[in-house]
């Protein structure tokens, strides 16, 4: 049983440095906001987000695309879009994807 | 092991604690024309109509210098209910305000509906129902109705948190 735990344990730390992509990543605690793409449209009237959810480094299931994003505020024409890291232990982890558009 | 586990464990907790800091609750973002202010989605409504699942999770994006404010939301149903109307009441006054519902989609889910819609309505009316002591009651309304609010004890940290950003709106302004 404790081997059993251990492995789940190591496997969780191991696994969430691969599940976010912020571009630091602290191994107890994370929540930082990025840049992750611009175009020629500069006005943003709008603000939709998506999201995506880990748990234990084991299990990941959401939508964090810009499509769900850009969706989700009536978006058609993109301005910028941020991501959005959150971590703990790689026990609990979010990845944000922020669209700002018109 | 278990001193290391342990050591972890506490070294996260003031970080934990901290995680509804109001600051990762907004997005700010300066242009010409008006400055575009974010309040990411904020799942806190509830209903006790059996048609309703999970909670009605909202945000708000405002352009500052405008009169209006974009109050856009999410709510889960068995059965697909499109929605023509928006009420916000209060107890105290009724009514507060009637809009338009602007829906963005509906799409089907595992065995229920996500539907998602926008109603703009006047910023200063969205500071003043924040402001209140008791939690506005948001009554979506299509060839049925569901009525949402937040739980005392949610409403009393959701009304600080929004309050504040709203100040920041004003501060920046």
């Amino acid at each position: 049983m404790k081997k059993l735990l251990l492995c789940l344990v190591a496997g969780a730390f191991l696994c969430s440095c691969g599940i976010t992509r912020s571009p630091i990543i602290g191994v107890v605690f994370t929540d930082l906001v990025s840049g992750n793409a611009v175009t020629s449209n500069k006005l943003a009237t709008k603000v939709g987000t998506s999201t995506a959810t880990g748990y234990l480094g084991l299990i990941a299931t959401g939508d964090a695309s810009y499509q769900t994003a850009a969706k989700n505020a009536g978006i058609t024409k993109i301005s910028h879009v941020d991501e959005r890291n959150f971590s703990i232990l790689g026990i609990y982890t979010v990845y944000e994807t922020i669209v700002y558009g018109e | 092991m278990k001193k290391y586990v342990l050591f972890i464990l506490l070294m996260a907790i003031p970080f934990v604690g901290n995680t509804q800091k109001i600051h990762r609750q907004y997005s700010f973002y300066p242009q010409e024309g008006g400055a575009v202010y974010f309040i990411h989605p904020q799942k806190v409504f509830e209903s006790g109509n059996a048609e309703a699942l999970k909670k009605l999770e909202y945000d708000i994006t405002y352009l500052a210098g405008r009169d209006s404010a974009s109050f856009t939301f999410t709510y889960y149903t068995h059965n697909v209910m499109k929605i023509d109307s928006v009420k916000i009441l209060s107890d105290k006054m009724g009514v507060l305000f009637e809009g338009k519902a602007v829906t963005y989609f509906v799409q089907p889910k595992k065995d229920y509906w996500q539907q998602r819609a926008s109603l703009t309505l006047p910023y200063e009316l969205l500071i003043k129902i924040f402001r209140e002591d008791n939690s506005f009651i948001i009554s979506l309304t299509g060839k049925k109705s569901i009525s949402y609010r937040m739980k005392p004890k949610v409403w009393k940290k959701q009304s600080q948190m929004i309050s504040k950003i709203f100040d920041v709106v004003e501060y920046n302004n």
